[in-house]
């Protein structure tokens, strides 16, 4: 084909200008490492890129929460780790006055103990986080949710508000507990049903002597069928009144008779009469039905009889209310006082730490239960942490191996490119020397 | 003639002929870079011989004619690729810019970090640094959207200076085409000789005019030629230029169209091909989809952000305020439009979800119909009479995610809605109170009841009330409440009956304790999925907060409260994290993070294709001019090949003209 002149020197020169172009191209790649750098030049590999870094980043914000997560869950189990300790040191305390030979200065020790002990319990359960929040204050995490008053009581101004916290694609899991859910909500007695004594058992009247008064004591009982019982106590609202008689010489008789109250109202009716009843052996248990002559459905331990004055025990069944864990402290300080020097002092103070040693088991139960749950969202946690991890270094692989460059590949082109450059420029010189006119 | 002075007379022919020759190839050197110039050659022939004693004797030679080398095939192929390649260029290097903001401007980098930031607020609620790096990063997200808004609305006042300038070049190439059809037409009747030069010089222009605009060409029978757009419509008839012009687009003041400058009559949508096509595709195929992408994105984030905040509440207990603002829903009205009296109309985003990236014209049909139409692709999306008050027509396009106001319009009166056209740019963070973020949720459930304060919890039975969430629509056979005079209030749920298995129990829900002020009540089946309680929201947001009472075992007297969640709750922000990995965009089918990258994928591929097909072009453009170079242009080679054989044909009739001068002297030295 014929050429002409100006196209001889275009066509090398555009042949040049294309081969530095893709020079360019390739030392931005060499000097980045990075192969798209011009998104156009391939749009679905950068919409990979796009997407698994989006993706990268959302991993790195559930990996963010995770870390939140633990801190609060490990904060948490540190601190009911210590509750549970108190409580054993609680229980150990309870056990050890428990006992008929313990001094009035031994009590009051303990009492002095037990007012301390209460104290902690308050400032475990105010215990705030690296924010200031209060870990068991539910939702109101800036109120100190539990209030120690006066009179010993505990008031609980938070609520059950839990935190949870997205740790990966659709796993929410909880990081914080309510502190009604482990301080206050716990089941009393044995769960289903408390023992309350009457405070007449154990105070003998103006002209009875210190032997007189009886050393019954009784519960906290076992349930035999619980549907029955949820039926009778928490449904119908019914309960039990146990009483047990010295008759003196015609021997100890029992009876139960049963009522219907308004439940949280003090006041019942024991007007359905007698469900059982017969003579009584210290420590026998008591079998209860819910009418007379029907299948019993709980049953109390008794320990201790009637004295001669008072000769009758009087005990409350009904339905187990939820007592906090500062109540059942509380319960043990005024069973340390109770009747301190009066006859029946060392009954009251037995059924007294009774109901309290079986409430604090309660009260483990309810933290062993929470610290358990803690442990295996702590597990699920660091689990899927792990997982997020890997997960986030292989998207991070398949993300180098769209978008990096492979160096030799690239090195090996850009020295072709090199090398086609200057032979077109060589060549560009030498076609450019050619002419007719030097020869003329 | 013949005899001695025939010789030199003969001679004289070829010494006359080798120097036009020669002027010829001089020229050709002289016009080796001229470009447009085509090489020219002399036609040689030898002249009418004279006939004498029965001999013809040749009369030398003549110049029949002088002739560009030309092929008007190759030429025309020249001027096609020369169109296609200047648009592609255009469009490459067009898209080239809105891929650079957008991909430098890094979207997905932003919704991710400040999604990461409410993760923070999920985690530590109340903590105000945490919620001070929410606001910021949600300020970064909304400056980010704003600036590339921006950029790329500032890319489009950069198309219209651009095609303002094209219009003004192709306006002086074809007047000059109109000259010279003028002058060669003139030339007409000169022999059968060709006005090659003016023939080069106004294909040139056509080349030139080419890479402006895609034009064809007819030649008429006075060797001027006639310019059309590609579809017909006239640039250069004969010797009269019709001159263009940029004017406002008969709906957006701000955007140039292109129009007849006599008439005003639009072409814009004729114009293929050259800068001004490629300009016009970009604008209408690339940059104000990127825009409305971009718009769309913003729209989306800040719609389904404000959702979520008003469902919840902030650290004062009360409902939380919008974090982000878009730019508004864009009407223009059509210039001719004339309606009774004055028109107002005015749009608004009503589900963010549902947005697209197109734009719509919404046309009154007359008998109160309007009906909208997709801009893009010309397909009715909804026909509607909307409803009327008080004189203002509301039609709501609930699934194109938009509705307009409009008042004063007739029938005939239409509108360009542009939804998201302003979205990303018109964004804001106006949430400036880090307290105003809305982490809680409305209500905490607790069991037991408020008394004097605290929680006190004296419940029996085993019933639960869930921690409850936000619903749209309240569950059939659910417990309605409503009409709170503040939202929200603290609320009691209290069991009024007990009961276990399969048993009914009752419970009523009262704003204070103790039963005062019941405001609902309803019956729970023990055992079974338990009670749904709807809670209203004040509208908007509306919708409901639903909680379940559930649960086998109930005591009269029972009490659950429900109470505003407090500085601890996280429940809402937690709701705000999962906006980040929920598809809430183009109609619950992506992400934000989706469709980011969709928006960059779009324009990458776009901008992928152009760069290939401008490359293409530019290589069958190359092919063209090669072509058409081996025909046209001029080879020194050659030119100098034919100086020699010119040269020595000049030399060897000078030696005739000497040859016969001798003959001449020695003729005259016998006598």
């Amino acid at each position: 084909m014929r050429v002409s002149t100006t196209e001889i020197f275009q066509s090398s020169l555009t042949g040049m200008l294309n081969q530095q172009s893709t020079l360019n191209n390739l030392s931005q790649q060499l000097s980045t490492g990075n192969a798209l750098i011009n998104p156009a030049s391939n749009p679905v590999a950068n919409a990979q890129v796009l997407n698994l870094s989006s993706k990268i980043a959302n991993l790195g914000s559930y990996q963010q929460s995770n870390q939140f997560a633990q801190q609060d869950l490990q904060l948490s189990s540190s601190t009911l780790q210590s509750v549970g300790t108190l409580i054993n040191q609680v229980q150990q305390l309870a056990v050890q006055m428990n006992n008929a030979t313990v001094s009035s200065s031994d009590l009051q020790n303990a009492e002095t103990t037990m007012q301390g002990n209460l104290q902690q319990l308050v400032q475990l359960a105010n215990t705030q986080d690296a924010n200031g929040s209060y870990i068991y204050g539910g939702s109101q995490s800036g109120v100190t949710p539990f209030q120690l008053q006066g009179n010993n009581q505990v008031q609980y101004l938070g609520d059950s508000g839990q935190k949870n916290l997205e740790i990966g694609p659709g796993l929410t899991t909880a990081v914080s507990q309510a502190g009604d859910s482990v301080f206050m909500n716990i089941p009393a007695g044995n769960g289903s049903f408390t023992v309350t004594a009457a405070n007449t058992n154990y105070q003998a009247s103006a002209s009875g002597v210190a032997s007189g008064v009886g050393t019954t004591t009784l519960g906290p009982g076992t349930v035999i069928n619980s549907a029955v019982a949820n039926d009778q106590f928490v449904a119908n609202g019914a309960q039990y009144q146990v009483t047990i008689s010295n008759n003196g010489t015609s021997g100890m008789t029992y009876s139960v008779t049963s009522g219907t109250g308004t439940a949280g109202s003090a006041g019942w009716s024991a007007s359905s009469g007698t469900v059982t009843s017969g003579s009584y052996t210290p420590g026998q248990d008591i079998a209860i039905p819910s009418t007379a002559g029907g299948t019993p459905f709980i049953s109390v331990p008794t320990n201790g009889q009637p004295g001669t004055d008072p000769s009758t025990a009087t005990f409350t069944l009904a339905a187990a209310q939820p007592q906090s864990l500062f109540q059942t402290f509380n319960d043990l300080v005024s069973a340390l006082q109770a009747g301190d020097g009066s006859p029946g002092a060392n009954t009251q103070r037995a059924q007294g730490i009774s109901n309290v040693l079986a409430n604090l088991s309660q009260a483990q139960t309810t933290l062993l239960s929470t610290q358990s749950q803690i442990g295996s969202q702590l597990q699920q946690a660091q689990s899927v942490q792990t997982l997020n991890t890997s997960l986030t270094q292989q998207f991070q692989t398949t993300q180098g191996t769209i978008a990096d460059i492979s160096y030799p590949q690239v090195i090996t082109q850009f020295q072709q490119s090199t090398t086609a450059l200057q032979a077109a420029q060589k060549a560009f010189a030498q076609v450019q020397g050619l002419s007719l006119f030097n020869y003329i | 003639m013949s005899g001695i002075s025939g010789i030199v007379n003969t001679a004289l022919t070829g010494l006359q002929a080798a120097q036009d020759a020669l002027q010829i190839t001089g020229n050709n050197i002289a016009n080796v870079n001229t470009p447009g110039y085509s090489q020219e050659n002399v036609v040689q022939s030898n002249a009418i011989p004279t006939f004498i004693g029965g001999q013809y004797y040749g009369n030398g030679t003549q110049i029949a004619s002088v002739q560009r080398s030309y092929s008007s095939f190759l030429q025309g192929q020249v001027w096609t690729a020369t169109a296609s390649a200047s648009g592609q260029a255009t469009l490459s290097s067009s898209l080239q810019q809105v891929l650079g903001v957008l991909s430098s401007g890094s979207v997905s980098t932003q919704v991710s970090q400040f999604f990461s930031g409410v993760a923070q607020v999920a985690a530590s609620p109340s903590d105000l640094p945490a919620r001070q790096s929410m606001l910021s990063n949600a300020q970064n997200l909304s400056a980010t959207f704003q600036s590339l808004g921006q950029q790329l609305a500032s890319i489009g006042t950069g198309i219209n200076q651009q095609i303002g300038q094209s219009v003004t070049q192709i306006n002086s190439l074809t007047q000059q085409i109109a000259q010279i059809n003028g002058q060669i037409a003139s030339t007409q009747g000169n022999g059968n000789s060709v006005p090659n030069d003016l023939l080069d010089q106004r294909d040139q222009l056509v080349t030139q005019l080419n890479s402006q605009v895609g034009v064809q060409m007819l030649k008429q029978s006075n060797g001027q030629t006639n310019i059309y757009l590609s579809n017909g419509q006239v640039l250069v008839a004969g010797t009269q230029a019709f001159a263009l012009q940029t004017q406002p687009s008969a709906y957006d003041q701000q955007t140039s169209d292109v129009a007849y400058a006599s008439n005003g009559a639009d072409i814009t949508n004729n114009i293929t091909g050259g800068t001004l096509g490629g300009l016009l595709q970009f604008r209408s195929q690339s940059l104000n989809p990127a825009e409305n992408g971009l718009g769309q994105l913003a729209d989306g984030i800040a719609g389904a952000l404000n959702a979520q905040q008003s469902q919840g509440l902030n650290l004062n207990g009360t409902s939380g305020t919008a974090i982000f603002s878009t730019g508004a829903v864009q009407i223009f009205g059509n210039q001719a439009n004339v309606g009774s009296g004055s028109i107002a109309i005015s749009g608004r985003i009503t589900n963010a979800g549902a947005l697209t990236a197109s734009d719509y014209m919404l046309t009154n049909t007359g008998g109160g119909n309007w009906t909208l139409t997709d801009r893009g692709s010309g397909q009715v999306v909804s026909t509607t009479s909307g409803t009327i008050s008080g004189g203002v027509t509301t039609l709501n396009f609930g699934s194109s995610g938009f509705s307009v106001s409009v008042s004063g319009a007739v029938s005939g009166n239409s509108f360009l809605v542009e939804p998201t056209r302003l979205g990303a740019s018109g964004m804001q963070t106006i949430l400036t109170n880090p307290s105003g973020i809305a982490a809680a949720s409305p209500y905490v459930s607790s069991t037991g009841a408020m008394t004097s304060g605290g929680l006190v919890n004296t419940n029996l039975g085993n019933m639960t009330l869930s921690a409850g969430g936000y619903v749209a629509s309240g569950s059939s056979g659910g417990v309605v409440v409503s009409g709170l005079s503040s939202f929200p209030t603290a609320l009691q749920v209290t069991i009024t009956n007990g009961g276990s298995g399969g048993a009914a129990v009752g419970y009523q829900i009262s704003s204070g304790s103790g039963g005062t002020g019941i405001l609902a009540s309803g019956t729970a089946v023990l055992g079974g999925s338990g009670s749904t309680i709807d809670i209203a929201y004040p509208s908007p947001p509306g919708g409901y907060w639903q909680v379940n009472l559930s649960g086998s075992l109930a005591a009269s007297g029972d009490a659950f409260t429900l109470s505003p969640g407090g500085a601890g709750s996280n429940g809402n922000a937690q709701a705000m994290t999962a906006l980040a990995t929920s598809h809430v965009m183009a109609n619950n089918t992506t992400t934000f993070n989706g469709s980011a990258a969709q928006l960059i994928t779009q324009v990458a591929s776009q901008a992928g294709q152009a760069q290939n097909s401008a490359q293409a072009q530019a290589t069958v453009l190359q092919q063209a001019q090669a072509s058409q170079q081996s025909v046209s242009g001029v080879n020194l080679d050659q030119e100098a090949a034919n100086l020699i054989l010119y040269q020595q044909a000049y030399q060897a009739a000078a030696k005739a003209i000497s040859v016969g001068n001798t003959l001449f002297t020695s003729l005259i030295q016998a006598l």
